[in-house]
């Protein structure tokens, strides 16, 4: 059974992992205040998984931490 | 409603969530990653958080199509219920579903069909951003 922690928690133990959060709750600005980790790693497809079997109807998928400096994006649609 | 940013470095990255209501009536969301990305006309969302919340990509309203280095590729569009990001909320919205590499750290990105009729404000300095 995942407990519930608040956002500065799974900061903390989570750091340069993605998480799948259940039963979040969150504020005006969609920052994530607390909420259950049912998954957290580097997995992209397991976080897909975990999501797709989960019956909470308030979930958040975000990844914790700062992107690399050295990273560079380009994206265009 | 201002939102905070790293003007320092990397992208612009903000919360964003989307909703659908589920067969059942309730409202199922789901808060996610977006990176602002002025240069693209459309929204573009994770396929896998798309379905997590129950959409169907098969019942794709149309297609787009994206150049990339290993050629064309066609993606689905899909019209979403509710996207909700920087105060500001789009119903009835429709975007692009497709997969980002797993190496980036967002589930998609915020476009300007997002943005359009409203005034988007960026203050690298302070990094913060306003859409009125």
């Amino acid at each position: 059974m995942s407990e519930f922690l608040t956002m500065e928690e799974i900061e903390k133990k989570y750091d340069g992992e993605w998480v799948l959060i259940e039963d979040v709750e969150s504020n005006e600005q969609l920052e994530v205040i607390r909420g259950k980790v049912t998954y957290h790693g580097k997995d992209k497809e397991k976080l897909h998984q975990k999501a797709m079997k989960s019956k909470s109807n308030h979930l958040a998928t975000l990844y914790i931490g700062k992107p690399d400096p050295k990273m560079e994006f380009l994206l265009n649609f | 409603m201002k939102t905070s940013f790293n003007g320092k470095y990397g992208l612009i990255y903000l919360t964003a969530k989307i909703y659908r209501r589920k067969k059942n009536g309730q409202l199922k969301d789901l808060i996610l990653n977006l990176a602002l990305d002025t240069g693209a006309s459309g929204t573009v969302i994770s396929q896998k958080r798309l379905t997590a919340i129950g959409y169907d990509l098969k019942n794709a309203e149309d297609e787009a199509y994206i150049t990339t280095g290993s050629g064309l590729i066609t993606i689905p569009k899909i019209r979403i219920e509710k996207l909700s990001a920087l105060g500001k909320v789009k119903e009835n919205f429709l975007i692009n579903a497709h997969d980002l590499p797993p190496t980036a750290s967002i589930d998609g990105v915020l476009g300007l069909d997002f943005l359009r009729e409203k005034v988007l404000e960026i203050d690298f300095r302070q990094g913060f951003i306003e859409l009125k």
